[in-house]
């Protein structure tokens, strides 16, 4: 197998199979009505009001007309006052730790998904992406109940004849505990989907020539797993850094996020222009986190095939 | 490879141990029979089932908005993500890439900011609040989950069965309409259990623009957790989980598909 079939395949799946010339979709009238509705949905609920949003951000706030359009740089000024970039600092944090916890847990618990045969896999998706598809509030009131200070842990504790010992509610590690929870999946399916498309007798051979079960998982798994793993972190990030419902419920006052500041600015404080400007940077901090992660996973491959690369031509010397 | 495969194991176990506990506890608790979120451990009652279908604020969000809500905006995204799907693995464009990332933006934008823009239009026409809003944005998440299952499915289909119709005399439009898509309904099926799920379980968007008239059962639960409300919120929050369990039960062993994204 040449590297590059393999790299084609982590990349854009099976190939298409071409379709007969000439086939529905095909014509140039046709990928109008096929792709005109969408593209008008995109446009008229997705660009125009974020178009909007970008506009109203640079606007100045007015408390009766909510803003004039007179342009001004203070609501980005006002992100670099010591109590938002700490929100901000504090959302990158959380983000960041989530997604390395989701690394740790769920990058091995793909790995025996993808091996583990098909009867438990089919279990294990289900127990995987129902839970992710229930409501994020749903998941912290679950968090809330096992965690609080008459929670279910410290209920076991009394019962078993000690104290109270779980005094994580409302701190920054019970909002990373069920942002962990909400994002795992997220990373383990993109995961999953690059590794089952890692031959096993890739994995067969490297055992062969003696590789240890955990050099087998870092020298063979992970390198061609790392597509895979990359889309899912970002993912994860995403979905971390743009919560509102977890932080409010399980965070208190010193774990509030930006998406707690951006609905009390827009909803409660009624200061648009404000809250738009922390929404951009929302966006900054996403585009930042999509770009890190391709220019990551090139990198990956290219230090692959060099390496392959450098292999093939000791094994021909 | 056997003594690390067990510790995998141990771990796999652990690690859905962790998914699910907070599933697990809510449904315990709705059937506790005192007031207090505890895990009813001699004693079960459905009290809280009762005064959840009772309180017309939880039945309401529940019967006339959450379900609406998510019948609309799940049929129209699986028409716009099945129309998208084809179009981007039939029309072999160059920009083909381009239009896939440009498809799958609303799964990039964090929700939150689609809600905070939605809002902001909707504020200044003076229809902030209103349930069609709330159908666009759901629909704006659930096509992408549409186009991702539906695509795989097109792309799934053997090419020479469309060939061979139009060999035997159709147009390629008949051949489209009569071989392909009645092979295409799961993966639609599916695509479109995906989006309701998506429109009934988001609460980052609805939280933005929901108003008054349109609070949905999540926002609804949000706000009663918030004030610290009795068991019926671990009621309906269980009934949430029955529904979005179901669903995906269904998706998987009626429709014999596999579940990934």
């Amino acid at each position: 197998m040449r590297p590059t079939s393999i790299s084609s395949r982590v990349e854009g799946g099976a190939p298409a199979p071409r379709p007969p010339r000439g086939a529905a979709g095909d014509a140039p009238s046709a990928r109008v009505w096929l792709s005109g509705p969408y593209v008008v949905l995109l446009l008229v609920a997705l660009v125009v009001p974020l178009a909007h949003l970008g506009a109203i951000s640079i606007f100045t706030h007015h408390p009766r007309l909510m803003f004039v359009a007179e342009p001004t740089l203070e609501n980005y000024a006002r992100l670099l006052q010591p109590y938002y970039l700490e929100v901000l600092v504090r959302t990158l944090r959380i983000g960041l730790v989530t997604t390395l916890c989701c690394m740790v847990l769920g990058v091995p618990l793909a790995y025996w998904l993808a091996r583990c045969g098909p009867t438990a896999l089919g279990i294990g998706l289900f127990l995987l992406v129902m839970p992710m598809m229930v409501s994020t509030v749903v998941r912290a009131f679950g968090w809330m109940i096992i965690l609080g200070r008459n929670g279910v842990i410290n209920q076991i504790s009394v019962g078993l004849g000690f104290e109270r010992w779980l005094f994580v509610m409302n701190t920054e590690t019970a909002v990373v505990i069920a942002l962990v929870q909400i994002c795992l999946p997220l990373l383990v399916l993109p995961t999953l989907a690059s590794i089952e498309r890692i031959p096993r007798s890739l994995e067969e051979a490297a055992a062969n020539l003696g590789a240890s079960p955990v050099q087998l998982f870092r020298r063979v798994i992970l390198p061609l797993a790392a597509p895979g793993i990359a889309s899912g972190a970002v993912l994860a990030f995403l979905v971390a850094i743009g919560v509102v419902v977890t932080p409010a419920l399980m965070g208190g006052r010193g774990s509030r996020m930006i998406g707690n500041e951006i609905y009390d600015q827009l909803i409660t404080a009624l200061n648009w222009p404000f809250a738009s400007a922390m929404a951009i940077a929302l966006i900054a901090i996403v585009l930042g986190a999509v770009i890190a992660s391709r220019a990551a996973a090139a990198a990956a491959e290219r230090f692959r095939r060099e390496a392959a690369r450098r292999r093939a031509s000791a094994g021909g010397a | 490879m056997h003594g690390s495969s067990t510790a995998l194991r141990v771990l796999a176990t652990l690690v859905f141990a962790f998914l699910l506990a907070p599933l697990l506890v809510v449904v315990l608790v709705s059937f506790s029979p005192t007031p207090a979120f505890r895990i009813p451990t001699t004693e079960f009652s459905l009290d809280w089932y009762r005064k959840f279908f009772g309180m017309a604020q939880f039945r309401d969000g529940l019967f006339l908005v959450s379900l609406p809500v998510a019948l609309a905006s799940g049929s129209l995204a699986t028409l716009l993500g099945t129309l998208a799907a084809v179009y981007l693995v039939r029309s072999g464009l160059a920009s083909r890439a381009a239009m896939e990332s440009f498809f799958m933006l609303p799964l990039l934008i964090p929700s939150i900011l689609l809600g905070a823009a939605l809002y902001l239009v909707a504020a200044r026409m003076g229809v902030a609040g209103q349930a069609w809003t709330l159908v666009l944005g759901h629909t704006l998440l659930g096509v992408p989950y549409v186009i991702r299952v539906v695509g795989a499915g097109l792309v799934a289909i053997d090419p020479r069965l469309e060939e061979a119709a139009v060999n035997l005399g159709c147009t390629s439009r008949q051949a489209f309409l009569r071989v392909v898509l009645p092979l295409l309904k799961p993966a639609m099926f599916s695509g479109a259990i995906f989006a309701f799920i998506v429109s009934f379980s988001d609460v980052n968007l609805a939280l933005f623009v929901a108003g008054p008239g349109t609070t949905t059962l999540p926002i609804h639960v949000f706000s009663q957790i918030f004030w610290e409300g009795d068991p019926t919120i671990a009621a309906a929050s269980a009934l949430q989980i029955l529904v979005v369990g179901v669903l995906i039960l269904t998706m998987q062993r009626l429709l014999k598909l596999r579940l990934s994204l």
